[in-house]
């Protein structure tokens, strides 16, 4: 199975359609799966977990003869997605500098990120 | 892309009016007709697997509107080979990213233009339009497309994308569907595949192979395409 490690974090859909968008970070291995003649891929991701998970059980019905995938949709954070984000999220100058400062980020940090973008 | 364009007879009348002994300005409108555009992806290779299959999906223009529809297995799947699922239409508004997305795999779309009257057109929306007003959830607004959750099942040989594109197609009255038995090699089907699906239903046509319809489409006498858009 080929493996890639994803070097962008990438948007997770919620399984209901939600406007809500979830985050798989950076560095994440994804087990290339199949694609489909409709265009997309699908991979697998692992998780470890210790301790219990409120859940309900996905039946097997015998329609699916066996095999049943709910695979979620996962996107690139493009200009689209992040003009979407900073709508829902509206940030001003001044929350972006007190979140800078907040986190301990430096001037050095920051110059460090500016000069890590493309022109 | 080429869009079908027609002189307005606002040229001629413009010609017929002109003041003896004077120079006449004359003013070409151009108008964009109303047409269908069945579209073939062709077989790509991406991740170095090889997609055979090819995929369908049919776009049409009329007036301010431009839609393309898009049935695919976009949610749960089951059955051997992943070959069921949730049946899920794509309905894009924006055409340019739906040939973006198809461009994006090193896949190239045929496209089989027809022009139709405006009504006609407009038939071919309204199927859709049906559709979808029994849809079970919209799973997915985005700038580019609204993702619908139909009821029923996406089936590999009777509602898949190729059906789902025929049907509104045949609603024009063009007869897109000629001869299939005659094209209905099952192109891209591995071996084993196409012994699956002879245990399968079929449709009326019997036509379920987006290159199947791209080889029925290309040799079709009876309802010729008028232009083909390679993208």
């Amino acid at each position: 199975m080929k493996m890639i490690k994803t070097k962008e974090p990438m948007l997770i859909e919620g399984p209901e359609g939600d406007e809500n968008y979830y985050v798989l970070p950076t560095g994440v291995t994804l087990y290339y799966d199949k694609s489909f003649p409709e265009g997309h891929d699908r991979y697998i991701v692992y998780f470890n977990h210790k301790g219990v998970i409120a859940h309900e059980e996905v039946p097997m019905k015998p329609e699916y003869k066996g095999n049943f995938v709910s695979p979620l949709w996962m996107s690139n954070v493009d200009a689209d997605a992040l003009k979407k984000m900073f709508k829902r999220f509206p940030l001003s100058k001044e929350d972006v500098a007190a979140a800078i400062k907040a986190n301990g980020i430096t001037k050095d940090d920051l110059a460090d990120i500016i000069r890590s973008m493309p022109d | 892309m080429v869009q079908p364009t027609k002189t307005s007879s606002t040229k001629q009348a413009a010609k017929d009016t002109g003041a003896s002994g004077k120079t006449t300005k004359t003013n070409t409108l151009v108008v964009s007709g109303a047409y269908m555009e069945i579209l073939i992806g062709g077989p790509y290779t991406h991740n170095g697997v090889d997609q055979p299959f090819g995929h369908a999906a049919i776009h049409v223009v009329v007036g301010n509107k431009n839609i393309t529809y898009d049935f695919g297995r976009y949610g749960d799947v089951w059955g051997p080979f992943d070959s069921e699922g949730e049946a899920v239409l794509n309905v894009w508004s924006n055409f340019k990213a739906y040939v973006a997305s198809e461009k994006s795999l090193g896949r190239t779309t045929t496209g089989f233009v027809y022009f139709l009257e405006n009504s006609k057109a407009e038939a071919v929306i309204a199927h859709y339009d049906q559709l979808v007003s029994t849809k079970v959830k919209i799973k997915k607004t985005t700038d580019n497309y609204v993702r619908y959750l139909l009821p029923g099942s996406y089936l590999p040989t009777t509602n898949n994308c190729t059906t789902v594109s025929l049907e509104g197609a045949k609603v024009t009255g063009k007869k897109i569907v000629s001869e299939p038995s005659k094209y209905m090699e099952l192109r891209g089907l591995s071996w084993e595949k196409k012994i699956a699906s002879k245990t399968q239903a079929r449709t009326a046509d019997g036509i379920f192979m987006p290159m199947d319809v791209q080889a029925m489409l290309e040799g079709n006498t009876e309802a010729r395409y008028d232009k083909k858009n390679v993208y």
